[in-house]
């Protein structure tokens, strides 16, 4: 046997083998990914078949543009279709973690969804007092401001906070905006036409 | 003095070798052993690569860090493998660093598939400097103590 022929022997197999390896790894185990639902964070009809989970960032310019085809997406499947949020806070220097938790303390008051469009809409500025930002937000919004107030200034929303990015970097989220279908399938494209496709496809999967 | 640092090299690129395999492996599997979307998306966020081409860069992509990962661990094809991966590697580079420079919206760099090791973007840059400095060294590097280069050359 030739020097080349050994080489090309010994690539083959070492080849083989790291494909047998992930291929058996594959298929024993799922995706591994299992995503919780707060209610107070969901949208969309309760029963519906097929679960949208956002990973998203209320200080992420792209959150924000990604917001109106959501929001149609869920007008033209009213039943189909229910939209999950999640934290997944990723600019430190803007505070974004207070951003979220603030959400948080305004889905203690089951206002999450307002305050999720004001503070998409409005969002702060980090040089200024963010809390007081935040908790103005919330006075527009309709919400008892002292409990927001305290429920911010308490830092008891970091948890829940933290819990949901833990659980975003567990699916391999990265950057925000992330949706996943269904708990496991990471869309990699957001416009509305291929939402709908996606969605289409998995109303397809689950009918048969 | 001369034939003891000659030997010290040696062997610290063998453990440099086998250290950076390992890495790959690493990084490799946590992308090889989920769905691809999940890396899929990874490319995405740095907004480089054209939407048709992303599913098949994700898949070569991964499975050249796992398989020449492999290759770095084993010392074959030694030289070559470190080549190839000096290349992937400095294309990270610039890919990270155009997404340092654009601040694009991305809190870790994704390149170990979501798995125990995260770090920003500034840290992964600073890590790849290191590796592909490591890498082109062991690429012109002649000697392979335990490897199956050395096996396999043997008559």
């Amino acid at each position: 046997m030739t020097l080349k022929h050994r080489l090309f022997a010994t690539g083959l197999l070492i080849l083989g083998l790291d494909i047998a390896v992930v291929a058996v790894w594959r298929l024993s185990s799922g995706t591994g990914s299992v995503l919780t639902v707060d209610d107070r964070r969901t949208k969309g009809d309760p029963q519906a078949k097929v679960v949208l989970t956002e990973f998203s960032d209320f200080h992420c310019l792209y959150c924000f543009k990604l917001q109106p085809t959501l929001k149609s997406v869920l007008a033209e499947f009213p039943h189909d279709v229910k939209l999950v949020f999640k934290y997944f806070p990723i600019f430190p220097k803007f505070q974004s973690e207070k951003g979220a938790e603030a959400a948080e303390c305004a889905a203690d008051q089951n206002r999450f969804w307002d305050y999720h469009d004001v503070l998409f809409n409005e969002g702060w500025d980090p040089d200024k007092n963010v809390v007081d930002q935040l908790v103005a937000h919330a006075g527009k919004t309709g919400l008892d401001t002292v409990a927001f107030r305290q429920c911010l200034e308490s830092g008891e929303k970091k948890a829940v906070v933290e819990r949901d990015k833990a659980e975003g970097k567990a699916v391999f989220v990265s950057g925000t905006p992330t949706l996943i279908l269904n708990s496991t399938k990471i869309l990699t494209k957001y416009g509305h036409d291929d939402l709908v496709r996606e969605i289409k496809k998995a109303l397809g999967e689950v009918r048969q | 003095v001369k034939r003891f640092a000659e030997l010290v090299k040696t062997y610290w690129l063998t453990a440099v070798r086998i250290l950076i395999g390992v890495l790959l492996i690493h990084s490799g599997w946590g992308k090889v052993s989920r769905p691809i979307a999940f890396f899929e998306i990874v490319i995405n966020f740095y907004q480089i690569v054209p939407d048709v081409l992303v599913p098949y860069v994700a898949w070569a992509l991964a499975w050249t860090e796992f398989v020449l990962g492999t290759f770095l661990v084993l010392g074959f094809l030694t030289n070559v493998s470190a080549g190839i991966l000096s290349g992937l590697i400095f294309l990270f580079e610039m890919v990270v660093a155009q997404a340092i420079v654009r601040r694009l919206p991305i809190e870790e760099c994704g390149c170990f598939g979501g798995g125990t090791v995260h770090l920003t973007l500034i840290q992964t840059f600073t890590l790849e400097v290191i590796l592909f400095c490591l890498l082109l060294q062991i690429a012109s590097s002649r000697r392979y103590p335990l490897s199956l280069d050395q096996r396999l050359k043997q008559p």
